[in-house]
């Protein structure tokens, strides 16, 4: 075997955060067209480590080599020039820029070869340059122009995806690049990683989804306690050695679902329609039932959960809770109607970043804490003790920023923000994008208890793994209406995503 | 496991140490190099002076933690003031009627701001830098340039003058508002929500907070503090000039960005801005002191703004 050169070797990485460590020596080599998975549980260090070697973070011990090179990388900018693009786990587009100028953020193109400040944008260079990879590379029908605020979520991904591509770096990071992303765009990321692999790049690809690895990636790196536990070619990895490399033990059930017996009928919704978004949809919500609600990109189930939650208009319909009518115009009418609502984009519609972990428990449920002298602080110290231990959620102190948690556990925080409300209907918008195989199944778990007393869920996924798994019913939206109820014991995996797809079961297709 | 590993770092890297290590310094170095810095009579010189800003740098407080400003508090100072005199000179309303009808004027400009920033979603930067403009132009409007003087009604002399034992009454209005403030801020649902906007407006909202009411609050609260400062002025001097509050708006800015409350919204450091006026205040009163030519004032203020700032970007650094 020949020597081949790593294009980066990183040694003996350290790094911690106020005292505690996080990575405790990370050696690790990559090679030349090849995709690198690095997997772990929730806080086990992946962004980290990625951050470390793009600039973001500086580290506190330990050596990067750069084609045999030792590299000082102190900031973003450093990682730039040596050839290194990221997508970064939290998305990092301007949005109220256009797409164009975020895909040349900081690379913009001009129309004169000369050196200068002043020298004029180019913009009808940049603009055609991003409708060709936008367009023809990546398939996505993305209008150049628009703002990004205004363009849903997973467009945004791509366009993440597209920069990386356009800026044709050595080295692609990809911080969960697939958590945003609907079926197709996922395959063409996929697509996209292959030509990428074929033009020599080097690529590590992050994922709390182990089929995405597998389908991707020719070797595995598993951290776990602040080291690289696991290396190994995926190709001769089994799932389970991969999950008990991760976590230290065995899954054997990743959706822990207790068909409860259904009690009476908590909630009916009845025709509900809003304009050309959705219309007349009906579905009811038994106590102690998870109700799915399925469909494909742009199909309005979002719209729909948000309507009930009073965060989206709706013109018709009638929404009946425990036999009264009930309108919930507005997000203070629904909690007061005893509803919780868990949007899907953590970073821009949950968390409250630069507060506590504490203040980010509270927020919702805060009359638990008003008392006649005011808010009590040791109050809330208590309470959000208490769900760091029940729901396990990974602190260093309950008074640090959310924001410095990983991603699923800032989820658990804003479930127990919602638990603490104590909440009759429960509406998850994707509840458990970005969370490891774990901590899913303990969110599922923590859904399956709550359930328990007499409640029920609304759970709107585009996984139908999720639907399937932990829904006792399932509502397939197609086009904004709702084309059928199905029992989950009425159908399997490839049913369920074929009448996502096309609205219809297949043997209903006249073939 | 008690974490008593409080490193130097940390301590530096408190919100507002800054402003407290600088002020520290300058007291100091005031101290040693003049004889009549460090007498009672200086200090409560100083802390006198120091109310007016103080008191619309809490108001400020409360709009940059929900992540707005307000740039027209100056000419809100100057304009309640006027009307308070006009009120009992021009028109010899009763005392006390003309005082809390100034304060009702200073809410319903408050109100006014807020319709333009939360109703119409204009950029408060732009809407109150245009009521600025217009509040100060009335104040020419109504008195032609020509001061409204001669205010030497006792009653109203005693809120800016008088004495509570040994106690200024405004610094005592002062500690009463500091106190009232603080526990609104730290203690009530109310100031959870004003932090919580601007932390992440789009999240305040679907927790149910009600954005607009409480920005409409925050700013008829600026107003009604406004409205205090411009009747504490005017009865200190006795008189309602054109120009009164002109730049304390900047003042009371600097004072709470100092104190390091973020301009970005979601967090205030509101004892820390006190301070921060009384800095501004204890520079001037400092230069005087030592004859420096009051040309100079701004530019030495501008420059330990600037350094107090410096000092907290290096000791949040590396946080990350
Ligand atoms: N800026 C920060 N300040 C304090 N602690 C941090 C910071 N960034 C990360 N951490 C901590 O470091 C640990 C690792 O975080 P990191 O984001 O690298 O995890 P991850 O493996 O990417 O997890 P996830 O799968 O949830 O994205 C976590 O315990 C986190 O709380
Ligand atoms: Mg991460």
């Amino acid at each position: 075997m020949s020597e081949r050169i790593p294009v980066i070797e990183v040694k003996g990485i350290k790094k911690g955060f106020y005292g505690v460590p996080v990575l405790k020596g990370i050696d690790m080599k990559l090679y030349e067209g090849e995709c690198i998975s690095l997997i772990g549980e929730n806080g086990a260090g992946k962004s980290t480590l990625i951050k470390i070697l793009c600039g973001v973070y500086t580290k506190d011990e330990g050596d990067i080599f750069l084609y045999g090179e030792k590299q000082n990388i102190t900031s973003a900018e450093d990682g730039k020039k040596l050839g290194i693009s990221v997508i970064y786990q939290e998305l990092s587009l301007f949005p109220d820029m256009r797409v164009y100028e975020n895909m040349f953020t900081n690379s913009e193109l001009h129309k004169t070869k000369k050196d200068g400040f002043l020298k004029p944008l180019d913009i009808k260079a940049m603009k055609e340059k991003s409708k060709e990879i936008l367009h023809d590379k990546l398939n996505v029908d993305i209008d150049v122009n628009a703002k990004v605020k205004d363009i849903p979520f997973s467009q945004r991904q791509m366009v993440e995806i597209g920069r990386a591509v356009l800026a044709d770096s050595k080295i692609i990071f990809m911080d969960e690049p697939t958590t945003a992303l609907e079926d197709k765009e996922k395959k063409t990321l996929f697509r996209i990683i292959k030509d990428l692999k074929a033009q020599n790049k080097t690529i590590i690809f992050i994922s709390h989804h182990l089929d995405e690895i597998f389908e991707n990636c020719e070797r595995t790196i598993v951290l776990r306690d602040g080291y690289a536990v696991l290396e190994k070619e995926t190709a001769n990895l089994t799932q389970q050695e991969l999950v008990k490399a991760m976590i230290g033990k065995n899954v054997d059930n990743y959706y822990p679902k207790v068909a409860y017996q259904p009690g009476e009928k908590i909630l009916s919704v009845n025709n509900l329609s809003s304009g050309k978004v959705f219309q007349n949809i009906s579905f009811d919500v038994h106590k102690k039932e998870v109700v799915g609600i399925i469909g494909l990109a742009g199909c309005g189930k979002y719209e729909i959960v948000r309507a009930l939650f009073g965060a989206h208009a709706y013109d018709s319909g009638e929404i009946i809770k425990d036999g009264k009518k009930i309108k919930n115009r507005t997000i203070n009418e629904a909690i007061n109607n005893k509803f919780a609502f868990i949007p899907a984009e953590r970073k821009t519609e949950s968390i409250f970043p630069n507060r506590e972990v504490s203040w980010n428990t509270t927020i919702a449920g805060i009359d638990h804490i008003n008392t006649k002298k005011g808010l009590s602080l040791s109050k809330e110290k208590e309470i959000t003790a208490d769900y760091i231990e029940n729901l396990k959620i990974k602190v260093t102190n309950q008074k640090q920023p959310i924001a410095s948690l990983s991603g699923g556990n800032q989820q658990k925080v804003i479930l127990a923000r919602w638990f603490l409300t104590d909440p009759d209907i429960l509406i998850l918008e994707e509840p458990t994008r970005g969370i490891d195989v774990n901590a899913k199944t303990e969110v599922y778990n923590l859904i399956m208890e709550y359930l328990a007393q007499d409640k029920g869920v609304i759970l709107v996924s585009s996984e139908e793994e999720e639907i399937l798994g932990i829904c006792d019913r399932i509502v397939v939206i197609h086009n904004g209406k709702t084309t059928g109820i199905i029992n989950r014991s009425d159908i399997d995996i490839e049913g369920l995503k074929t009448i996502t797809k096309f609205g219809k079961a297949a043997d209903q297709g006249g073939m | 496991m008690k974490k008593s590993k409080m490193t130097i770092k940390d301590i530096l890297s408190i919100n507002g140490m800054g402003v407290m290590i600088a002020f520290i310094v300058l007291c100091i170095a005031l101290a040693i190099s003049t004889d009549s810095f460090l007498t009672a009579g200086n200090i409560m010189v100083v802390l006198r002076q120091s109310v007016w800003v103080g008191i619309i740098s809490i108001g400020m407080t409360f709009i940059i933690a929900t992540g707005e400003i307000d740039l027209s508090i100056g000419s809100v100072i100057g304009f309640t003031g006027m009307c308070c005199a006009a009120m009992m000179k021009n028109y010899s309303m009763n005392i006390y009627l003309a005082m809390v009808l100034t304060l009702l004027i200073g809410a319903v400009i408050g109100f006014l701001n807020a319709v333009l920033v939360s109703k119409l979603k204009i950029a408060s930067f732009i809407a109150t830098l245009a009521t600025m403009q217009i509040f100060r132009g009335l104040i020419y409007v109504y008195t032609q340039g020509v001061p409204i003087f001669g205010l030497n009604y006792p009653e109203f002399q005693f809120i800016a003058q008088g004495y509570v034992g040994f106690l200024p009454v405004p610094i005592i209005i002062v500690i009463i508002l500091t106190i009232i403030f603080w526990y609104v801020m730290y203690r009530t649902k109310y100031g959870r929500n004003v932090l919580t906007i601007g932390s992440n407006i789009d999240a305040a909202k679907l927790v149910g907070i009600n954005v607009g009411r409480i920005k409409t609050s925050v700013y008829i609260i600026m107003g009604v503090l406004g409205a205090i400062a411009g009747m504490l002025l005017t009865a200190r001097s006795e008189a309602a000039v054109v120009e009164a509050g002109s730049g304390y708006e900047t003042d009371a800015i600097a004072a709470v960005v100092i104190a390091g409350t973020s301009m970005a919204g979601g967090n205030a450091n509101l004892l820390g801005c006190l301070l921060g006026a009384v800095l501004m205040t204890t520079i001037r009163n400092g230069l005087n002191i030592l004859k420096v030519d009051s040309s100079w004032h701004q530019v030495v203020i501008g420059i330990v703004i600037v350094l107090a700032l410096i000092f907290d970007k290096f000791a949040h650094q590396d946080k990350e």
